[in-house]
């Protein structure tokens, strides 16, 4: 090749490298120049110690919408195995929410459709960030972290509504799954909390998630009574076998739901799929039996250590 | 593996080194053949349409994936970079591969490969390629997986050997181009992998034998980004040394600066490692200020590519020009359009930038919050990985697989509508997934099983989505016709008629005294391993001291 071209070549080679160099360089300055001055939605940590300790806390015990202040409201939601909890929650438009998340199993993540808020939940940290919603309406949350086999189940919502409807309903009482006789309908939490894993028709997954149709009557006449409520509050670890088959998954714990909605539920599977197999004399589940069940030292293994095959 | 030492028992005469190349592109392209065929139904999937429920021998969505990114973006690119990072430098410094190491190297991997690969066939280790803990695959998915690591490393040992046996021949000359490229290639994938090894050997493979109980999912992660990251450069640069060692030639040009393209690889082994925070924007456990000169470093890592956009396309306009072609971009119209390697190989230029401009916005601390973990992602990557290095792999092997094997490409014409099926395929598959993304679609989620019309409002993009799928599948049907018909149905051809390496001639704008300084690759392996250090050490030493066991977790 001749030198001119040569020459040529080269000038323009080092034009390009300075504009590459030049490009870089502007792109960092508008990326920190744009986070310091907005950038209260990138999640920080408060706090790092397992679990247990971090959903014990105040803020997680009852997890869900607060106001601290006129115009300042806490928010907190634990994601699990395949839900949020709360899934849904309404908040006032121009409030300033503080965000407390975290994660009870295994990493989940959390982000706000139309907004910057995008988190990872990281069981054994939590996670807090600010933001302020202008705009009035319903905001799809989607865990967008791979967390198993129900993961695109796990689907919550923000309800944004004006500042004035929000203090109105404040006033009222919490809204939460009634059926038309002002009881918790079972089938509706199973439908929110169970249905990911163990399915509509309660049947479960092949190998990792065993039927509750069929089997829940059998597990209160061979486990005892005490043995579901054990199993619903603090989870259950480890391979077990029904009907012949094995299932490995893992059951968490769901000490987050309300006393009379783990009891709905129970009665929920007994009735919907085991009418049948249970004795005559069967009394359903009440919300005081859960109550009562709390604060023992349990864990997910000892339920399964418990479990007689 | 019957079918490759049937073939390859007829083979070769004179390079013995091509029978076990051979074994690893056939190896590796047949871990892509079974990836690929699950990509269209990812693709449904994103189109609304859950094909999973239909093949009885997978049992889930989830699964399929897992079996899709193991096999595509980590085993057939170490494989085909075995093949690369071996066989090229042998040749260009005709120093003989050690042989029977090689053969064990390959049988380490694919015993890796075996090993993990029954373990997510027997739904053991849905975790996908990320495999983060809590969730917990079998052990054997974790051991087979650190055997493939370590048939890699033990590549890259083999590299460096074929270098120190040809300095010593050749004592006070500078590395041959290629060999320099494939040098740093390794430098750099040795100081990257370092990350994974300990997160899989100090604590998966414990943990998933239950011999720890817990292990803390932040610091597990931050140890799968300090590879996971420049992962993707050690998939990235065997590409780059065809673009930049092969394709002037092809062009019918040269290559207009060998000392710019040795610059380009030696920015990639410094700034490939310490960016890996940028995968972790979204993580609680990072602080902001350190995840902001992780986003600073990762725009340095794109000065490299902008380097090889202008270097390479210099080259080819070289070629262009000496074909006739006339100003601006007139020269584009005379390259060999027609020749499917060259041409499968321009698309892949092509699509890295588009590919490249995604991960400016990826690398974008503040903008990451839009898009991360939906499916911005495997829209970027597809255009990447999955099109820049599959589809220059693929255009190699047009000219690579009848070299190695002795016999004529199977119709020329198939292997041109390949890559251009694959390209266009690509493309609109990249406008489907990033789109969605934007819509605050996760990516690897059976979203075609989610409560009816929860992503209602991306119905436009997921179309793109689900045609791209069928454009693919016509791509993989036409490219593997060819593959295996050349292998087994070629016509037979003599030594002479064999295509060549297309080795090519570089043009020096540089002094000697510049190369000599570049060529001190212990000294700049030496800074790049401090720049690391000190970008990750900081944080890595306090999340070591303060670790929080989670135990494992199957959620499937």
């Amino acid at each position: 090749m001749e030198h001119r071209q040569h020459e040529q070549i080269a000038k323009w080679e080092r034009r390009w490298l300075a504009l590459s160099g030049l490009m870089s360089l502007t792109f960092v300055m508008l990326i920190a120049y744009n986070l310091a001055t907005e950038g209260t939605h990138i999640a920080q940590r408060t706090a790092k110690a397992t679990p247990e300790q971090i959903l014990a806390q105040d803020v997680f015990l009852e997890p869900g919408v607060r106001q601290l202040a006129p115009g300042k409201i806490q928010l907190t939601s634990v994601g699990q195995a395949f839900v949020f909890q709360p899934a849904n929650v309404r908040v006032p438009a121009g409030a300033e929410i503080e965000f407390f998340l975290t994660a009870r199993d295994v990493i989940h993540g959390y982000q706000i459709e139309k907004t910057n808020i995008n988190v990872e939940l990281i069981p054994g940290e939590i996670s807090r960030l600010l933001y302020t919603f202008d705009e009035p309406g319903v905001y799809r949350i989607t865990c967008n972290q791979y967390c198993g086999i129900g993961h695109h189940n796990m689907i919550g919502s923000i309800t944004v509504v004006p500042a004035s409807q929000w203090n109105a309903e404040q006033a009222g009482e919490p809204v939460v799954a009634m059926a038309d006789d002002g009881t918790v309908d079972g089938a509706a939490v199973y439908a929110a909390n169970c249905q990911s894993c163990h399915q509509a028709n309660g049947m479960g997954l092949t190998g990792a998630f065993p039927p509750v149709a069929g089997h829940s009557a059998e597990l209160v006449a061979s486990q005892g009574r005490d043995y579901l409520v054990n199993l619903l509050l603090y989870g259950l670890q480890g391979q077990i076998e029904v009907n012949g088959q094995s299932y490995n998954g893992v059951m968490p714990a769901w000490n987050a739901l309300s006393d009379e909605d783990l009891a709905a539920v129970t009665n929920y599977l007994l009735t919907e799929w085991d009418a049948s197999a249970l004795p005559s004399d069967f009394m359903p589940y009440e919300a005081a039996e859960f109550t009562a069940a709390r604060g023992q030292d349990l864990t997910a293994a000892d339920v399964y250590e418990a479990r007689t095959p | 593996m019957t079918t490759v030492s049937a073939t390859s028992a007829r083979v070769v005469t004179a390079h013995p080194e091509r029978r076990v190349t051979f074994a690893f592109l056939i190896t590796g392209f047949a871990a892509l053949l079974v990836g690929a065929l699950l990509g269209p139904l990812q693709a449904a999937n994103y189109g609304g349409v859950d094909l999973y429920q239909y093949l009885p021998w997978l049992r889930s969505y989830y699964q399929g994936l897992t079996l899709h990114g193991v096999l595509n973006a980590l085993v057939f690119t170490t494989y085909l970079n075995a093949a690369i990072l071996l066989y090229f430098p042998a040749r260009e410094m005709k120093v003989p591969l050690n042989l029977p190491f090689v053969w064990a190297t390959y049988a380490v991997m694919t015993g890796g490969l075996v090993m993990a690969g029954i373990a997510i066939l027997a739904n053991t280790s849905n975790v996908l390629y990320t495999f983060y803990p809590p969730l917990s695959g079998h052990w054997g998915f974790y051991l087979g997986l650190a055997l493939v690591v370590v048939a890699s490393l033990m590549v890259a040992f083999e590299t460096f050997r074929l270098r120190v046996v040809w300095r010593r021949e050749n004592p006070g000359k500078v590395t041959p181009i290629i060999t320099y490229m494939a040098i740093m290639t390794q430098a750099m994938w040795v100081l990257a992998s370092i990350g994974i090894v300990v997160e899989v050997v100090v604590f998966l493979l414990p943990w998933s034998l239950g011999w720890i109980p817990g292990v803390d999912p932040t610091l597990a992660r931050t140890l799968f980004w300090w590879t996971g990251h420049p992962i993707v450069y050690y998939w990235l640069l065997p590409a780059y040394i065809s673009w930049y060692g092969f394709m002037p030639k092809q062009a019918g040009g040269e290559l207009v600066s060998d000392s710019l393209t040795r610059l380009a690889f030696l920015m990639f082994l410094m700034f490939s490692t310490p960016v890996g925070f940028h995968h972790q924007f979204s993580d609680p456990g990072i602080s902001a200020g350190w995840k902001m000169v992780h986003s600073l470093l990762t725009m340095f890592v794109g000065i490299p590519s902008l380097i090889t956009a202008f270097t390479v396309a210099a080259s080819l306009e070289v070629g262009g020009k000496r074909a006739g072609g006339k100003g601006v971009f007139g020269w584009i119209a005379k390259l060999p359009w027609r020749d499917a390697s060259f041409a499968a190989q321009v698309l892949a230029m092509i699509a890295f930038i588009f590919g490249g401009a995604g991960g400016i916005v990826n690398a974008s601390f503040n903008l990451d919050a839009l898009i991360h973990n939906t499916t911005w992602i495997p829209g970027h990557f597809h255009l990447t990985v999955g099109t820049a290095v599959t589809l220059t792999f693929m255009g190699m092997s047009f000219w690579w697989v009848p070299h190695l094997v002795g016999r004529r490409l199977f119709s020329p014409g198939m292997a041109l509508a390949s890559a251009w099926t694959w390209f266009v395929g690509m493309m609109v598959f990249g406008i489907g997934m990033h789109w969605q993304g934007l819509y605050a679609v996760p990516r690897r989620a059976l979203i075609s099983a989610a409560p009816a019309g929860t992503y209602a409002d991306a119905w436009l993009p997921q179309a793109f989505t689900i045609v791209s799928g069928v454009i693919l599948l016509v791509a993989i049907i036409l490219y593997f016709t060819v593959l295996f018909g050349t292998v087994f149905a070629g016509t037979r051809l003599s030594d002479a008629e064999r295509p060549e390496i297309p080795f090519g001639k570089a043009i020096e704008l540089r002094s000697e005294g510049v190369l000599k300084v570049l060529d001190n690759v212990w000294g700049w392996f030496t800074l790049a391993a401090l720049l690391v250090a000190v970008a990750y050490l900081p944080t890595l030493i306090d999340m070591f001291l303060n670790q929080v066991g989670i135990p494992p977790y199957r959620l499937w």
